[in-house]
């Protein structure tokens, strides 16, 4: 398996934020779509760096993550695809998980 | 053979005490640090709380006001975490506290301004509480 590393605030923005496209340039959908969908689809293991940004919103916590089981993908190919690194935030991984398990309960 | 005894056991003593004052001591400053730390928490998170109700009850969504809370929040857990004021079994109140600020009605283009007795608000309310409430508990152990 090949392996990969999003660092967050760099490749995607130190000011994440929102759901949709709608909610601004930098949202959860937009996340999930340009740094999510193509490791689990190509089954490159990722490692994604949370540290350095500006907080993190839930929103778009919950669009990015839970979204891609509203996508079709289930919780082991997300967890065996993604690490997750907050050293800074080490509440951000199961935070995470949380709504990897809520969104396959359909929550 | 008693007395060379008495000899030797007064300095062990004397030396044991001195460690024993000097870990009380240390323990007790140590004490009064966390709890000034603390004490310091409960302002942020008050004014954490207040940032979060005036952003929930504003006319628009406050894009500067949410970038704000989500920067205090974050400063927040990298104290929490770093002073060690929260066991890792209870990172879930933090999470809790920022779900209930930033998950719904937050960063959102369909911003709804909550009533005063929005279920929003109460969630808002009610984490925050449990987080001071593990803070506490968690000082209260390490300091008994």
């Amino acid at each position: 398996m090949q392996q990969a590393t999003v660092d967050i605030p760099n490749d995607f923005s130190r000011y994440p934020a929102g759901r949709y496209i709608s909610d601004g340039p930098y949202n959860g959908t937009k996340f999930r779509d340009d740094f999510l969908i193509e490791p689990l689809k190509s089954h490159r293991h990722t490692v994604l760096m949370f540290d350095g940004a500006r907080g993190y919103g839930s929103s778009f916590l919950e669009e990015a993550f839970g979204g891609l089981v509203r996508l079709g993908f289930n919780k082991a190919q997300i967890l065996e695809t993604f690490e997750f690194i907050s050293n800074s935030d080490p509440t951000l991984p199961n935070e995470i998980i949380d709504y990897i398990n809520d969104a396959e309960k359909g929550c | 053979m008693v007395a060379e005894s008495c000899q030797l056991l007064t300095p062990i003593i004397v030396i044991a005490g001195w460690f024993f004052v000097d870990w009380r001591t240390n323990k007790r400053e140590l004490r009064k640090e966390k709890r000034a730390l603390i004490d310091k928490i409960h302002l942020d998170l008050n004014a954490i709380e207040q940032k979060a109700v005036a952003y929930h009850q504003s006319t628009h969504s406050n894009e500067q006001l949410g970038k704000e809370i989500k920067v205090l929040l974050n400063r927040l857990i990298s104290v929490l975490n770093r002073e060690k004021l929260i066991s890792q079994d209870d990172f879930s109140s933090f999470s809790n506290f920022r779900k209930a600020i930033t998950l719904n009605n937050f960063d959102s283009s369909a911003f709804v301004c909550q009533p005063d007795n929005s279920e929003l608000l109460d969630r808002i309310y009610a984490a925050k509480d449990q987080l001071i409430h593990n803070i506490e508990t968690k000082f209260n152990t390490d300091f008994r």
